[in-house]
């Protein structure tokens, strides 16, 4: 009789585990729960935004509707990792030829004090017609940097001017604004092309 | 794809490989040896973007040390830069960070690479001589007074 008892106990013991392992898997599905990740994993990078090109004409978000944007973020006065992106962009675009077409390759500035329309215009003109500088006043180039979780930090150099540390990312954005992937890792121009013919076809 | 982990793993991997110059180096076009040696000190592969406008320029090239000991780059300077410094691009968890650097050391027997991406040179207040197709001299000064110069030739904004 002792062991029967025994043998019921640990068998509702076993069916009371197993309920209540059930009853936290359900829970945790159901979106519940500290710690939940309640996305379908895509971070919520994008947004609208309303700036000036390198023309001085507005520009915003919605003027690419119906095409691939291929944005990155950076400034003029940065000699190295801005035009080795830009580098790598444009030479990508190439590798492309007539699929290029379905994308906008556009530099968003995160120094708009010094980068004015006509400084843009310049600076991209060296590496390929196609860019698409934009810029704004700071308060715009914020909200945007926001909504593109770009990181942009002034830092003051020897010599009374500075540099500005920023996250080095170039976003995919679809025909319809939204995030399609992002690239902040070293690149071949091959790799970079090979991928966005792939994504944008 | 892109999940935290692999991008931090990313991260660490660009950041790993800025600090193994050696392989950035391989960017530069073969057989561009520009070298000018003091005693067995020598630059090769050297070249410096000319850019549009007066934006900073950043400058590159591997520095090999066969003096036997070791030697401690501390600056550079050049006629066609109004400033001439060593700084260093680094990828800090995805950011992208500029810092100056005050020296670098080459050990005896081993060389260091001022690639894109890791170490440069920026060049500010470019004087108009920084155009694609020419070249600049640029001199390499060393913690015990030694001056390395060298042609530095200039390519376009893109590297080509």
């Amino acid at each position: 009789m002792f062991k029967t008892r025994q043998s019921l106990i640990a068998l509702l013991s076993v069916l009371l585990l197993l309920l209540l392992a059930a009853a936290a898997m359900l829970w945790r599905e159901g979106g519940g729960g500290p710690g939940q990740v309640v996305s379908t994993g895509q971070a919520a990078i994008g947004g609208p935004y309303h700036l000036i090109n390198q023309d001085g004409m507005p520009v915003s978000d919605r003027d690419f509707r119906g095409r691939y944007q291929l944005i990155y973020f950076g400034y003029t006065f940065c000699p190295d990792v801005c035009p080795t992106t830009l580098a790598l962009i444009a030479a990508a675009l190439e590798k492309m030829g007539p699929d290029a077409k379905r994308i906008a390759p556009i530099f968003i500035t995160v120094d708009p004090g010094r980068d004015k329309p006509q400084i843009l215009k310049k600076y991209l003109a060296a590496f390929d017609p196609r860019f698409i500088g934009l810029t704004g006043s700071q308060d715009e180039l914020s909200k945007v940097e926001k909504e593109y979780k770009v990181y942009a930090q002034k830092e003051p150099l020897k010599g009374g001017t500075y540099a500005v540390n920023h996250s080095s990312v170039i976003y995919l954005m679809g025909p319809k604004g939204k995030l399609v992937t992002f690239y902040n890792e070293i690149l071949t121009p091959e790799q970079l092309a090979k991928d966005l013919t792939a994504k944008t076809s | 794809m892109f999940t935290r982990s692999f991008l931090r793993a990313g991260g660490a991997a660009a950041a790993l490989l800025c600090l193994i110059a050696s392989p950035q180096a391989l960017q530069a076009k073969p057989g561009a040896a520009n070298s000018n040696s003091a005693g067995q000190l020598s630059i090769t592969d050297a070249w410096i973007r000319g850019m549009p406008l007066s934006v900073p320029s950043g400058g590159y090239f591997t520095l090999t040390n066969h003096t036997g000991k070791k030697m401690v780059l501390t600056g550079a300077d050049s006629p066609a830069c109004g400033m001439l410094m060593l700084h260093r691009s680094e990828n800090v968890g995805g950011r992208t960070e500029m810092k100056m650097v005050s020296e670098v050391a080459v050990p005896a027997g081993g060389s260091i690479a001022f690639a894109p991406g890791g170490y440069h040179l920026m060049c500010m207040q470019a004087k108009p001589a920084i155009k694609p197709g020419g070249s600049v001299p640029v001199s390499l000064i060393f913690k015990d007074g030694t001056r390395l110069t060298s042609q530095f030739p200039v390519r376009d904004a893109a590297g080509k």
